[in-house]
């Protein structure tokens, strides 16, 4: 049979948290097939001011969310999809544009997508966000830009023998 | 004797096991009953559906490997809102520790008034709080339940106790079962400082060290009965992928399912179990935050997760209890849509955070799903709860907004942020349910106890009716909502049928 043993005593104490992936910066797969969607809604997600964000951090996020999704499996994963198809096909129509969303200019995905979350079907644009912000957040750059550290309130071991 | 470990995902042939106890479910209440039939003499199998993640490891973890290893569908599992309801993120985990490893520690002994209610209403006598105190004394000893210091309160707790100060609402520190905290956040995934002393790294290797085994990576299909007698489980092991390999066969002369309340009704019918109020009676606690953006700095995530909580409401039938979820998580409830959306979370440091839960009425069931391994989940909100929720998010905003917020994010879906006359203008009471974002934490209830078959599915000893020696000990038999954080109430509930069972 084989064994694991779960611990030693005493547990060895850690510094702080793990928040960011310290390999984001890897290169991350191409789009293809249903990631390209994807990828199309997260350049409207994530943009700025100045734009959709770098193309290597969208297809990392992409590269996660599909892992992610993947491993949720079950109605969690098929909620997701189901809300990427709808938001990809049903987004555009509510500016008068034909669809796919991928499509359209940043600009008008913007608008697309924030007419469409106003709507009945508007749930499945938090299903996007939920299932593409936990694994944004990982990456090392978006955790700067949200000005989050992550730092733990006392000193590691702080009052600890 | 020791017990051991075992990894089901690591076995590569068909498996049989023989124990005097076996136990489905290594969660809070799986963990207390394995350790206390170590305790009377017997061998004891516990089998876990999910992985062994060892304290060691999951302390590295990132919150998204945590989803993906701990978590049941990576946290994604929902309850369809029936009616004017909403959609519900119903949260629970899925490995050794069940979601035991994954709360925020927060400990509640069941309200007095509750048991009260049990007791009168329901006949639960042996639930009253005078039997039950023992129970919470010893689970509280042994998970180190302590109060959470003011220094531990995150400014985010503490803004929003400031402006309830000025509301006239009390708030209380919370009590959790750690010891150590540096107030890291990261409770929902794993402690990364092994200061939450949940049942993987408590109760479960007691058990071991008294000689149970705990096999994980096992989906227990069935229960086997010989007449009325249940007389093992048959399974079958999962890989890494979570495929079905190689079966498993346990026998046993008692059989305790621990599975949770949203998967042990699942296994009573697989098992041929037909009593109706089998994954009935589904309660919730519906929970909603309230964000809030202040022009000082506020830096959330630095302090307890949850640390304080006030009672003010509870005739009202709400609860309200501090809670700050890592950026992802929040991001997610940010309004907005590309550069709108993208300019408030860079702002994250400025956000606060609170939340609250409703005293729910039983409605919530449990059905079989066509296709797929997991249950689907129904829930219709009452008119009373409705009522609550708009009510539980003007107190939060409120609180807010008297200690200086800028504005809210409300917890209604696409809604955009308001300053303190645009809340005070909106009628929530317009807003359907349905509009709201709501999780819970706390399924209960589906499998619950009471005096009779006819409103029952466990009698007082956590036996199920119609069987000789087949118990449940989760938080399915909790007979109604509680109103405050289950986990203590679950645990000492097992201890006290864990008693029953052994004696």
């Amino acid at each position: 049979m084989a064994t694991v043993l779960n611990f030693e005593l005493p547990l060895p104490r850690r510094p702080g948290a793990n928040w960011v992936d310290e390999d984001a910066n890897r290169r991350a797969p191409a789009l293809h097939g249903w990631t390209r969607d994807l990828g199309a809604v997260c350049e409207v997600l994530f943009a700025t001011h100045d734009g959709a964000p770098s193309a290597d951090r969208v297809r990392w996020v992409c590269a996660q969310t599909r892992e992610f999704a993947d491993a949720a499996g079950g109605k969690a994963n098929l909620a997701f999809r189901a809300s990427l198809l709808a938001v990809t096909w049903i987004a555009p129509l509510t500016i008068a544009k034909a669809p796919p969303l991928r499509r359209l200019r940043l600009k008008d995905r913007v608008r697309a997508l924030k007419r469409y979350e106003r709507s009945p079907l508007g749930l499945t644009v938090f299903a996007l966000k939920a299932f593409t912000t936990i694994s944004w957040f990982e990456h090392p750059e978006s955790a700067r830009e949200a000005n989050f550290d992550g730092q733990c309130l006392k000193p590691h071991n702080a009052g600890r023998p | 004797m020791s017990g051991e470990y075992i990894e089901g995902r690591a076995l590569n042939a068909d498996c049989t096991f023989d124990a005097d106890v076996i136990v489905v479910g290594s969660g809070a209440s799986g963990a207390v009953v394995a350790q206390k039939a170590v305790a009377a003499g017997k061998s004891v199998l516990v089998i876990e559906e999910g992985r062994n993640v060892p304290a060691a490891e999951y302390a590295k973890m990132r919150p998204t490997q945590s989803l993906k290893s701990m978590w049941r569908e990576g946290g994604g599992t929902a309850a369809f809102g029936v009616g004017d309801t909403p959609v519900i993120n119903v949260t629970m985990g899925r490995c050794v520790g069940g979601s035991s490893a994954l709360t925020g520690g927060v400990c509640f002994r069941t309200p007095e008034h509750v048991l009260d209610f049990w007791a009168k209403e329901r006949g639960l006598r042996d639930f009253a709080p005078a039997r039950m105190e023992r129970y919470f004394d010893e689970v509280e000893q042994r998970v180190h339940v302590e109060e959470v210091p003011r220094s531990m309160w995150s400014r985010s707790t503490t803004l929003w106790a400031e402006g309830a100060a000025k509301r006239g609402i009390e708030v209380k520190s919370l009590r959790r079962n750690t010891d150590g905290c540096d107030g890291c956040g990261q409770c929902n995934f794993g402690c990364p400082e092994h200061a939450k002393l949940s049942v993987d790294v408590t109760y479960l290797p007691d058990a071991v060290r008294g000689g149970a085994r705990v096999l994980s990576d096992c989906l227990v299909d069935r229960v086997v009965f010989q007449g009325g007698r249940a007389v093992g489980v048959e399974g079958r092991l999962l890989d890494a992928r979570r495929r079905k390999t190689f079966s498993v066969a346990a026998t046993a002369r008692t059989v305790v399912i621990a599975a949770g309340a949203a998967h042990t009704p699942l296994l009573l019918w697989a098992s041929g179990l037909r009593n109706r109020q089998i994954g009935r009676n589904m309660t919730l606690h519906p929970a909603f935050r309230m964000l809030a953006r202040f022009d000082e700095p506020v830096r959330g995530w630095a302090g307890a997760m949850q640390s304080a909580y006030s009672s003010t409401f509870e005739d009202r039938g709400i609860t309200l209890v501090s809670v700050f979820v890592p950026p992802f998580a929040i991001a997610a409830g940010v309004p907005g849509i590309g550069p709108d959306w993208t300019e408030r979370t860079s702002r994250m440091d400025h956000l606060a955070m609170f939340g609250g839960m409703i005293h729910d009425e039983a409605g919530g069931r449990v059905f079989r799903s066509p296709i797929g391994r997991e249950p689907i989940l129904t829930y219709r909100m009452s008119p009373v709860d409705r009522r609550r929720v708009k009510d539980l998010v003007r107190q939060l905003g409120e609180a807010y907004l008297a200690a200086g917020a800028r504005e809210l994010y409300l917890p209604i879906l696409g809604h955009d942020p308001v300053d303190a006359d645009a809340f005070r203008r909106l009628d929530l009471e317009a807003v359907g349910a349905r509009h709201f974002e709501c999780t819970s934490q706390h399924p209960m209830g589906t499998v619950r106890v009471g005096t009779s078959k006819k409103n029952s599915v466990v009698d007082t000893n956590g036996k199920v009716w119609g069987t000789d020696n087949l118990y449940v000990v989760d938080g399915g038999t909790v007979p109604t909502s509680l109103g405050v954080n289950p986990q203590l109430t679950i645990m000492a509930m097992a201890s006290r049928y864990a008693e029953r069972i052994f004696d």
